[in-house]
């Protein structure tokens, strides 16, 4: 409540996509929210509020994570990289994979999924199936049964092994 | 119908770039200006009487826009309840907020609206209500012994609704039979779980007298008429909005109460009011299903031919029927799916569906498939090893063979053509190019058992109106579809039923596209707003590839006869001798007349001098289309699973699907659906189960404590596809959205018994936990 004291809205600046953002956020305000709704960024989806399901991974810091496990405040002067960050220049080939195996149908988990996907491939790019989908589950997806996700990361692994390397990093 | 082939293609989805990006639109990423935010106050016990509610504190607290109670709602919205046309069937009063009586965790009490959820839920916080508490109905048996407490006491039962089903003489049957098989099978209750979680955006707009409602639905236009009916207003002055949904399921196919107090109180207050509801409370009040206990019997020769079938089944309804489909669609489901694709001469069963104090149950996925057909494959399997058959074996003595169709179920279902049997034949193919035998040592040798299961089906798809309207729902049967030709040749197609995921404005378009005779890239496909898209009644029951897409073919087929009347006075010749394809008309083999589509569409528009005046000009047409009763599609599933014995646990390392679903309008769709539904299938098997303590609190309140299925417990899925196409049909398809979640828990749970009756142990409940497993190891020795 803002009427406690400390409690009250702060200035919250980030790196989000690159560019710097800022905007006020109570002490108890998720990043997730505060991409939400402070920033308009609203690819970012929260399915549980739970930290379970993944639809809001973001990477913080090169790191993938769950932002409504974090509050804005936490996050204060790090880089954040959402889904609206993907690709600028037309489709990211994580995105256009996803969209060739059609490793998706509402859509809803698609963002945390993807977000996922960048940093298992900056972690490796030659993951065998079975260990794909270990790395994998921690995003729920209720539509496809996963098999299409696991084909179109693999599938964009396979294309940045033939670049010679990662297509895109993670900023 | 000439076309340019895209039907049976797997082109890729239209709707993918807009989600992939992250700009999809859902409920909860759009906003109005001045809109105020809504939290709950919902019940913490599972039975109780209001006694008295002080909310004095909340609306003290800065923010708050307002804080409502029933009588706050009820003169703009009265009772309601969700009763269907069954014979006998009772259901009590609901309201948008619980007036006096409370009858499930979670049931919502208060109404709060404020400019943050975060001051919308600490204001909720402050709300006091005082309940006393009564004894709660947790138990369907229980709840139809003479004295229980009663969940809607107006009633004066908890019996909500009986019916004896089937035909043939069972007493005959089973007093021939060479043997008799029994199982006593429960299924568990459990929750869609649309990643998505439900929520509305509603408004008022007191100039025009409109409402609009943003909300996440599968079925947009049966809300637009029940906020009409239940809110006293003109159904042209009610709009509902669906961009993109995210998952549904048949869990987003109700009047929920909670959104009915939002609609409400926008309207009350004036002011644009959003609710997104979270996970916590998707888990107490989403609706709930799978809540079946089921006895069965199976008579049988000493060959294995099916004599006859009884069954009793207990469908636990929770505490009210929602409107307008009602708590006994899965009870009767189960009760007449159950002899599914094989001769049963003879069926007797009697379905009871009893009120408790739980969450509603009412239609999710494959709604009352998943316990019909695994009562009738564990039959199935106790006949074989109690015959001494193989499990295959048994299934292909029953099945249905081509000449035994058209074939008439003994609870008077039609399959009108199928491949009942040679699904189960080529699936046996599929597995018999491993070697299972050598699993099973191998398995052996890692302390773990191999077992592999069958499940033969068929699903009912495509319902017509005598599933509802019929029984006085307003759910219509049909849809409709509007086919434009803009003067450019380009191509507006106004979609009735939107979708939640399931690609249908990419099959619609292909529809589109083969039956005008244009290019794909040429069609535009819109839907979500019920002021501007012809009536279409939602997807449930696996009904769009079949109805949507035949209306689509209906207006596409119009629109091309009237295209090609158009072009025969251009080109002085005779339409039936012309030919649309790609996008360019022609006489048939004369190639100089060929002319763009956009050049007869620019005379439609601004050259109608150039034409009689009796011909009809308009490139517009909506399209409808109802369809047979109903479709059957049929497949077999095949599970092959290891059961760790040292743990219990069940890991499902293969897995085979043989579907017909008729013609394939997009392969890669339909092969989604399929690995979804399995997917789904898989969690009822072996994950999802919600668990109430002895007094009716939800112990499965996080997604920590609800398993769903993750990409690590899920194999790959080999499909294979036989299709004969629907007689019925326009297009000869049959509707697939729900057959994987039909099969897969019959497949899953045929193979952990078949890996367990090597040492003389079975399950007999989903899901199968771990402890489950190591309890019926233990019990066997």
């Amino acid at each position: 409540m803002s009427g406690v004291p400390g409690t009250g809205p702060v200035p919250v600046r980030l790196e989000v996509n690159g560019r710097p953002e800022t905007g006020t956020a109570e002490p108890r305000t998720t990043l997730a929210d505060f991409l939400r709704e402070e920033l308009d960024l609203t690819g970012t989806h929260v399915g549980c509020a739970q930290g379970v399901c993944g639809a809001c991974t973001v990477v913080l810091d090169d790191v993938a994570v769950r932002s409504c496990l974090v509050l804005a405040v936490q996050a204060d002067g790090s880089r954040v990289q959402t889904v609206e960050g993907l690709g600028r220049d037309g489709m990211h080939p994580l995105q256009q994979a996803f969209w060739d195996a059609q490793a998706l149908q509402c859509g809803f988990c698609t963002p945390g999924f993807l977000m996922t996907a960048l940093v298992a491939l900056q972690e490796r790019d030659d993951w065998d199936r079975a260990g794909l989908r270990e790395r994998l589950s921690g995003n729920l997806c209720r539509c496809t049964g996963y098999q299409t996700i696991v084909d179109a990361v693999l599938a964009a692994a396979a294309a940045a092994r033939e670049d010679g390397g990662h297509a895109e990093g993670a900023r | 119908m000439t076309g340019t082939g895209y039907v049976g293609r797997a082109v890729r989805r239209t709707e993918d770039p807009k989600l992939l990006t992250g700009r999809g639109r859902f409920v909860d990423d759009v906003s109005e200006p001045r809109q105020a935010v809504v939290a709950f106050v919902r019940s913490p016990v599972a039975a109780g009487r209001i006694t008295g509610i002080d909310t004095s504190a909340a609306r003290a607290l800065p923010g708050v826009l307002a804080v409502l109670t029933a009588a706050d709602l009820a003169p703009l919205c009265p009772r309601w309840r969700g009763l269907l046309a069954w014979p006998g069937m009772v259901a009590g009063e609901q309201t948008a907020l619980a007036a006096d009586v409370v009858r499930h965790v979670g049931e919502p009490v208060v109404l709060v609206a404020a400019t943050s959820r975060a001051v919308a839920e600490d204001a909720a916080d402050l709300v006091v209500v005082d309940i006393d508490e009564t004894t709660p109905v947790l138990d369907p048996a229980a709840a139809l012994a003479p004295g229980s407490p009663l969940v809607h006491e107006d009633l004066g039962t908890n019996l909500c609704f009986a019916a004896p089903f089937g035909g043939g003489d069972v007493e005959e049957a089973f007093g021939r039979a060479d043997a008799v098989v029994d199982v006593t099978v429960r299924t568990s209750r459990h929750t869609a779980v649309a990643l998505e979680p439900r929520g509305v955006l509603a408004s008022f707009d007191p100039d025009e007298q409109t409402l609009t409602v943003r909300v996440s639905t599968q079925a947009p236009q049966m809300l637009q008429t029940l906020y009409a009916r239940l809110l006293g207003m003109p159904e042209n002055s009610v709009r509902v909005l669906t961009e993109h949904v995210g998952g549904a399921f048949g869990m987003k196919a109700f009047v929920y109460p909670d959104e009915m107090a939002v609609v409400t109180a926008a309207r009350l207050l004036g002011r644009p009011l959003k609710w997104t509801q979270d996970r916590y409370e998707a888990l107490q009040s989403d609706t709930q299903a799978r809540d079946e206990h089921v006895t069965a019997s199976l008579a049988l020769t000493a060959d294995g031919q099916v004599l006859g079938l009884r069954s009793q089944v207990l469908s636990d309804a929770g505490a009210y029927s929602m409107l307008p489909r009602g708590c006994v669609t899965e009870g009767v489901q189960v009760a007449t799916i159950m002899p599914g694709p094989y001769r049963v001469p003879a069926y007797a069963s009697h379905l009871q569906v009893a009120f408790t104090n739980k969450t509603p149950l009412a239609v999710y996925r494959a709604v009352g498939h998943p316990p019909a057909i695994l009562v009738m494959e564990l039959l199935m399997d106790e006949a074989a090893r109690r015959l001494g058959l193989g499990t295959d074996e048994v299934r292909r003595r029953n099945l249905l063979r081509p000449e035994d169709l058209p074939y008439t179920s003994a609870t008077g279902n039609v399959y009108d053509s199928g491949s009942h049997l040679e699904t189960l034949d080529r699936a046996v193919a599929m597995l018999g190019e491993d070697d299972v035998e050598a699993r099973r040592r191998d398995a052996e040798a890692r302390g773990c058992l191999l077992g592999v299961g069958f499940a033969c089906f068929v699903e009912l798809s495509a319902p017509g109106a005598m599933f509802y309207g019929a029984k006085g729902a307003p759910i219509t049967a049909h849809d409709q579809v509007e086919v434009t030709v803009q003067p450019d040749g380009s191509v507006t197609v106004l979609l009735g039923t939107p979708g939640q995921g399931q690609g249908l404005h990419t099959t619609a378009a292909q529809v589109v596209a083969d039956g005008l005779g244009v290019r794909l890239d040429d069609v535009r496909v819109l839907s979500g707003d019920t002021r501007l898209v012809p009536h279409g009644s939602g997807v449930w029951a696996s009904r769009s590839a079949v109805v949507s897409a035949g209306a689509a073919h209906a207006a596409a087929a119009e629109v091309r006869r009237r295209l090609l009347v158009l072009a025969g006075h251009l080109l002085e010749a005779d339409p039936d001798d012309l030919e649309v394809v790609d996008g360019v008309v022609g006489v048939r083999g004369v190639p100089s007349t060929r002319r763009p589509v956009a050049d007869v569409a620019a005379v439609a528009y601004w050259g109608t001098h150039r034409l009689p005046a009796d011909v009809e000009v308009g490139l517009g047409v909506v399209g409808s289309y109802s369809g047979p009763p109903y479709t059957f599609n049929n497949g077999t599933h095949v599970a092959v699973v290891e059961v760790e014995r040292a743990t219990g646990l069940v890991r499902v390392v293969d897995y085979l699907v043989v579907e017909d679903c008729g013609v394939l309008v997009n392969p890669a769709i339909v092969d989604g659906q399929i690995r979804g539904g399995v997917a789904q299938g898989l969690g009822g098997a072996l994950l999802e189960r919600l668990v109430l303590d002895p007094i009716g609190q939800p112990q499965t309140s996080t997604l920590l404590d609800y398993l769903l299925p993750t990409a690590a417990d899920l194999p790959d899925i080999r499909i294979e596809h036989i299709e004969t196409p629907a007689p019925t049909t326009t297009l000869g398809t049959k509707g697939v959205g729900e057959a994987g979640t039909a099969g897969a828990p019959a497949a899953i749970h045929c193979a952990v018994n078949d890996a367990l009756a090597g040492v003389g142990a079975r399950v007999s409940a989903q899901p199968i936990r771990p402890e489950d497993v190591l309890t019926a190891l233990a019990s066997a020795g």
